[in-house]
């Protein structure tokens, strides 16, 4: 370690920083920190060491030099919390025990429970730690204070943004239980809309520490009430800081996807137009597959309050499959709302949409136009919501379709939806989870005439095909039923995975798709489908890649096409379950 | 007439008969007695008269009596009475003395017309059995105890025994046995024995008295030997006494006394004190002369075992005089000169380090010389004034020289100290630290090493108390001075102190208070070369039940308090010298400790460090300690300069969670400060990962998680991105490592992310990913783009 004055005993070498071995071995450069004491270096090493588990060091001055024995690492052997609430367990928390007792791992253990209580409503709990160096015990006393309700929310002022405006991305509600996680989600639905580039909640606690006097102008809370009047659950006032940035973002890029390969993308938003935060976005999108020129907005035209809003939007589309190629020119004036509680949050537009379309392959060649009414329901749990780049748990349902008649300017009558949904299930309720089990499927259905003509005009984006990563992964990419599609399809998948096991981020899994298509809405035809197979789910820093290996089978051959089962290997990148 | 005249005649003449026949009678009588004495002095006429004193109250009986009278001549007798089981007593038996055998004898001449005892003795008591019981008297009010001068008497022969030939005396007592009260009884068993010389002249005179338990005595034998070149018949005599009492707590004391007329007006007393108990020992040696108005006396001794503290104490030796004053012969002057040697004990010290380097003093050598007026026979009530000067010598220690003395004016009653006393004294007491390399050197290896950057200081430090000290009874104030004149060859640490040390000692508790006003003359220190990178964690965690060693931090007692002022002087600042500051950083601090807390403020004059990649000045920093440390607050301004801009930092409140205000001229958002301080780019320059940072900056700002450190490690560290956690005001920053490379790579694992994810490549540019869900086909895609954006 400094040679000739301090050495490490025994077999351990453990590597300090350049600033630690300058306080331990001293400084060459700075006469007055040549020479580090025994007892000064004795004391920066056991509280480096101590950073690094090992908490038992030996100390021997033999002659000129100081030995130091770091001994063994002390590991954690169990930890053990007295005071909490009932519905605490410290067992579901993983990846504590046979730790490394590290101040990082006390941390951890700490932020956990934090983060639990936060999550039930205990919104100032303080905790008192003690860790054993010889045994590895670590005992935790939890004080968590009483369970607050949210009483109100104090939006920082910004520019041009008017009172209230970000309360539409509320997933809580007022007077309800308080709870972290769902304040962390609003904050990242705040930024991802992009009306603000960060955002957080803070509320008060009492505390020791006197305030300092308020700058001019500044928002001071009142402390949070911890001794409310009998029978009443204490109220806490949350604060929600804003840092707005600039309103208008322009990107231009080049990339790649899993499906489209080389892509070129830009667009212009104004993130923050009017007091209440409406968007207007223009961009494009251009691949060899797909070629797009969005024009969109949601124009909150109503009380800052109001969670309605307007989204006129127009589309330009040139798809080039290997089954279709069409272009669409779509465009649609949609009323929509949202709606939160403390466990849900849905979202749901609906209004005219009048679209061209003109077919060049995958249907009869031409110009068709629709006017329908569309409809976009979805439905989230939170959790679903707040763990969805790390899948654990939760509900997801989507619905959208279109209503549309020959006799308002269509060329056909024809009606679509799509039922989609997500289920995913924490088994054991670890955290983070070891088994996550996860259902999904959809329901995808056309009701148009069966009659030839009908048929032959009825474009590409109103037929169904299975296969691919997202439905049934032992097929190819919308390899069923064939060319033509389907004007109903059902499918279903059942998957478990082994999540924050291993290595490098890898999760491996094992899945069956089922799937299902017909001819006509709501009439399903043989043969069913299903695709056995396992993967790989790697949760790299830039991004999730997924590996599935499955083989298709079906239950009969009724579908002509003797040549579509067959083992099929996929790896995408970004798609999550 | 004639009838009358022959009348008287007649009673005349026969009174005259009678008269000349009584004389006749005694004449015959007396001559009787005195040619045939035995005819009186035998035993039946002594047991008659001893009937006659039985009447009167005293009893006189005898088994045995052998009485000689022998005649050399009508008018020389040698008389020799001897009784067996003699006792007498009075009536209630108050005093009663009995002997086995009581032999008197005498010879008795009538000479030169008077009356001479040609010979004396022998005087023979034997097997005495004294006892007296001492009537009940109400105790009269103990007159307080006092320094009296030791009578003298003058031990003669009277002039009437001058000529007399003595024999032996041999008094033997069994017993004498005293009894007052309730007290216990006290017995004793004594002899004395004196034996002629061949002229029968009785040059001295043997004794021994044994004890058993008298009050605090278990046991006493005294031996006494009084004699006398001339026979007693000049005041020549002398006394000693060899003694041995065993005290009650088993303590034995032994010892001659001795006291010796030198000169018709001079004795010389002398004498040895051995006192042991256990392992405490005192040896005293007493020797000096006493004559009318004047005592000089010498004592000599040594005392060991007291203390494991004190190995011994010994007077070596001390003088005093005692001198009757002039024209006034009630008091005296007294003037003492003592030498006093005290040996330390063995000192435990706990290291084994500091054993080969600790030096304890052999012995400490202290003078006590001066002089007190007081009453010659004083009393607790009367008067006395003097002086006392102290002088402690040179103690040449191997780390520290200590050497002091104190000059004590004193006036009081010492029964009333300490009210109404006068007690001024000049004090100079120093402790000079002549080497602190050598104490460096000393402590290397213990747990109280001086650390860095403090121990490569050479030069002295000096602690003195000199000056006028207010000593009232049992506590006063004394004025202490402390100063260091350190340096090395980067640094100095030169401190002048100037202060009080009150001490109050009682029977409760003994306490002691330093008031210390420390002047940081001129100190200037060095911190070691710091390294972009990731501090490392100073403190430990308090988390962790460990012993921590602490450094150099020791206990103060609970008896001493403190009060230490520490403050630089005017113009001349401590001065910090960093690698990360342009030049010497100034520090005014004026602080107090006292053992619970330590207050005041430091403030950092103006400098220049580097900050923000550029040079920041620090246009005031002033920390205001308080109790506890979290409530010390900060008050501070740090100025950037930019070409367009002139930043400021305001720092203001508890210095753990202080405000940061930042503003600008001309006025910029506060995300564009923080973004060009952070980045040197406007805010909407940044990308996502940088914005987020600059949010998270400016919120831990306003939600005061920036503490005071943390806000330097933002300043003077290359940021890549930082992150915050408003729940659990946890602040973390990703550090830019060397060359550019930045990236690290880790998912926030427990907590989810956003879809999507971007990742700054630098400037403009970022990498993002994104899954995409075709609302029209369902078809969900992922992919990632390069993306250039630009914010305004």
């Amino acid at each position: 370690m400094c040679p000739g004055r301090v050495q490490w005993e025994g077999s351990a070498r453990i590597r300090l920083s350049d600033l630690e071995r300058t306080l331990v071995c001293g400084d060459q450069e700075v006469k007055a920190w040549s020479e580090i004491p025994f007892n000064q270096a004795r004391y920066f090493l056991t509280v480096f060491l101590q950073d690094r588990a090992y908490l038992r060091p030996q100390f021997e001055i033999r002659g000129e030099v100081l030995l130091v024995n770091p001994g063994e690492r002390t590991f954690s052997h169990e930890v053990i919390v007295t005071g909490a609430p009932k519905f605490f367990n410290i067992k579901k928390k993983r990846q504590i025990l046979h730790e490394a007792l590290t101040p990082g791992l006390l941390d951890e253990i700490e932020g956990w429970i934090r983060g639990e209580l936060r999550a039930h409503g205990h919104a100032c709990p303080k905790l008192s730690t003690k860790a054993d160096p010889a045994t590895g015990d670590i005992r935790v006393k939890v004080m968590p204070g009483p369970t607050f309700t949210i009483a109100s929310v104090t939006q920082e002022s910004v520019d041009g943004l008017g009172p209230g405006a970000l309360r539409r991305f509320d997933a809580f509600e007022m007077d309800k239980l308080f709870n972290d996680d769902l304040l962390e989600l609003t904050s990242r639905r705040v930024e991802d809309s992009g009306v603000l580039q960060s955002s957080f909640f803070t509320w008060s606690c009492p505390e020791e520490i006197p305030e300092p006097p308020p700058a001019p102008g500044e928002v001071r809370l009142p402390v949070a009430e911890t001794q409310p009047a009998p029978g009443e659950i204490p109220e806490v006032d949350l604060f929600q800081r804003t840092f707005a940035g600039k309103p208008r973002l322009f990107t231009i890029g080049f990339g790649a996807s899993t499906e489209e390969y080389g892509i070129v993308r830009g667009s212009w938003k104004h993130a923050r137009w009017g007091e209440n935060a409406s968007n207007f976005e223009v961009s494009f999108y251009g691949s060899y597959r797909r070629q797009q020129v969005d024009i969109s907005s949601e124009w909150y035209a109503f009380s800052p309050l109001s969670r309605w809003f307007v989204q006129p939007s127009v589309n330009f589309t040139h798809r080039y499959e290997s089954d279709y190629q069409y272009i669409s020119v779509n465009s649609q004036g949609a009323l929509g709302r949202t709606y939160d509680n403390q466990k849900i949050g849905l979202r749901f537009t609906a209004g005219p949409n009048l679209n061209f379309t003109r077919t060049f392959k995958g249907a009869q060649p031409g110009l068709t136009q629709f006017l329908s009414l569309r409809y976009d329901f979805k439905l989230m749990s939170h959790y679903w919501e707040y763990w969805q780049e790390d899948p654990r748990t939760g509900f997801m349902v989507s619905l959208n379709g279109n209503f549309g008649t020959q006799s308002i300017f269509s060329s056909i009558s024809a009606q679509r939806f799509r039922l989609e949904g997500q289920y995913l299930y924490n088994l054991m309720g670890l955290d983070p989870p070891l088994l996550v089990f996860g259902i999904r499927g959809g329901l995808m259905g056309t009701l148009a005439a069966q009659d030839q003509v009908t048929r032959d005009i009825l474009p590409p984006n109103y037929k169904y095909w299975l296969g691919g990563s997202q439905n049934l992964r032992g097929f190819d990419r919308q390899e069923l039923p064939n060319s033509d599609g389907a004007l109903s399809a059902a499918w279903a998948s059942v998957e478990v995975r082994l999540a924050h096991l291993l290595p490098f981020w890898i999760q491996p899994f094992i899945f069956m798709d089922v799937g299902i298509l017909g001819d006509q809405a709501f009439s399903f035809g043989s043969p069913v489908y299903f695709s056995p197979g396992g993967g790989l789910r790697v949760a790299s820093p830039i991004g999730v890649f997924r590996t599935t290996f499955s083989h298709g089978f079906k239950t009969s051959e009724a579908d002509n096409n003797p040549g579509n089962t067959h083992f099929q290997f996929y790896i995408t990148y970004g798609e999550e379950f | 007439m004639r009838r009358t005249l022959r009348i008287i005649w007649s009673v005349l003449k026969g009174v005259l008969i009678s008269a000349l026949i009584l004389v006749l009678l005694l004449a015959a009588g007396a001559f009787v007695v005195l040619k045939w004495p035995q005819v009186v002095i035998n035993e039946p006429v002594f047991r008659q008269l001893a009937k006659v004193s039985g009447r009167i109250g005293w009893v006189v009986t005898w088994q045995g009596a052998d009485i000689s009278v022998q005649s050399k001549n009508i008018l020389h007798k040698k008389l020799d009475f001897a009784f067996d089981d003699f006792c007498a007593y009075n009536r209630d038996q108050t005093y009663r003395a009995c002997f086995d055998r009581l032999r008197l004898a005498g010879e008795l001449a009538w000479l030169n017309g008077g009356l001479e005892i040609l010979e004396l003795g022998p005087l023979i008591m034997k097997a005495g059995d004294v006892k007296v019981t001492l009537p009940e008297t109400p105790s009269a009010p103990q007159k307080e105890p006092g320094l009296v001068f030791l009578p003298i008497p003058k031990l003669l022969v009277p002039e009437r025994l001058s000529h007399t030939r003595f024999q032996e005396i041999s008094l033997d007592f069994n017993e004498i046995q005293i009894v007052s009260g309730d007290d216990p009884p006290i017995s004793i068993k004594a002899h004395l024995q004196g034996e002629p010389d061949e002229r029968h002249k009785i040059h001295q005179l043997d004794g021994k008295i044994e004890s058993g338990e008298i009050g605090p005595l278990r046991s006493a034998t005294v031996e006494l030997n009084l004699s006398s070149e001339s026979g007693f018949s000049e005041n020549d005599w002398k006394f000693e006494t060899k003694n041995s009492v065993t005290l009650a707590s088993g303590a034995r004391v032994s010892g001659p006394i001795r006291l010796q007329l030198e000169n018709p007006e001079r004795y010389r007393i002398g004498g040895d004190l051995n006192y042991r108990d256990g392992g405490q020992a005192l040896q005293l040696s007493l020797g000096g002369s006493l004559e009318p108005g004047k005592i000089n006396a010498r004592l000599q001794g040594r005392a060991s075992g007291m203390a494991d503290e004190v190995k011994s104490v010994s007077l070596q030796p001390c003088s005093l005089d005692w001198q009757q004053q002039a024209g006034n012969h009630r008091r005296a002057d007294l003037t003492y000169n003592c030498r006093i040697e005290v040996v330390p004990g063995k000192i435990k010290i706990s290291d084994e380090a500091l054993k080969n380097y600790i030096d304890i003093p052999t012995h400490v050598k202290i003078t006590a010389s001066g002089n007190v007026n007081l009453e010659l026979i004083p009393g607790a009530n009367d008067p006395l004034s003097g002086r006392l000067k102290l002088k402690i010598d040179n103690i040449p220690q191997g780390l520290v020289t200590f050497e002091g003395e104190a000059d004590v004016d004193f006036a009081g009653v010492p029964e009333q100290y300490p009210r109404g006393w006068k007690l001024v004294s000049t004090a100079d007491v120093s402790v000079v630290l002549n080497s602190f390399q050598k104490l460096k050197r000393t402590l290397d290896k213990t747990p109280y090493a001086i650390p860095a950057p403090f121990n490569v200081f050479t030069g002295e430090v000096e602690f003195q108390v000199k000056g006028k000290v207010d000593i009232a009874g049992f506590q006063g104030n004394l004025p202490v001075t402390f100063a260091t004149r350190l340096s090395s060859s980067e640094e100095t640490f030169n401190t002048e102190g100037k202060g009080e040390l009150k001490y109050k000692y009682s029977k409760k508790a003994d306490k002691s208070h330093l008031t210390l006003d420390l002047a940081l003359s001129e100190v200037k220190l060095m911190l070691p070369t710091v390294k972009i990178e990731s501090p490392p964690k100073l403190l430990p965690d308090g988390r962790y039940a460990q012993d921590i060693p602490e450094i150099n931090k020791m206990q103060a007692p609970s008896d001493f308090t403190y009060e230490v002022k520490v403050h630089t002087t005017e113009g001349a600042p401590v001065k910090l010298y960093s690698n990360l500051a342009r030049g010497p950083i100034p520090l005014n601090l004026d602080i107090t400790a006292v053992p619970e807390k330590t207050t005041g403020t430091i403030s950092v004059g103006d400098t220049r460090l580097e900050v923000f990649r550029r040079v920041g000045q620090v246009r005031k920093m002033l920390v205001t300690l308080a109790d506890p440390t979290e409530k010390s607050t900060v008050d501070g301004v740090v100025g950037v300069t930019y070409s367009d801009y002139d930043i400021e930092i305001q720092v203001v409140g508890p210095v753990l969670r202080p405000r940061v205000y930042f503003t600008s001229s001309p006025p910029l958002d506060r995300e564009q400060i923080i973004s060009l301080l952070i980045y040197g780019r406007t805010f909407e320059d940044l990308n996502q990962d940088e914005s987020q940072s600059v949010g998270a900056v400016s919120g831990a700002a306003a939600d005061r998680a920036l503490a005071l450190g943390t806000l330097y490690f933002l300043a003077s560290t290359p940021i890549e991105s930082l992150g915050y956690n408003p729940n659990t005001g946890e602040f973390s920053a990703k550090v830019r490592l060397a060359k550019g490379t930045s990236l690290t790579l880790g998912t926030r694992e427990g907590k989810s992310q956003k879809v999507g994810l971007r990742q700054g490549l630098g400037g403009n540019w970022s990498l993002s990913t994104f899954v995409e869900n075709d609302s029209e086909t369902g078809e969900q895609a992922g992919g990632g783009m390069i993306e250039w954006f630009k914010r305004y």
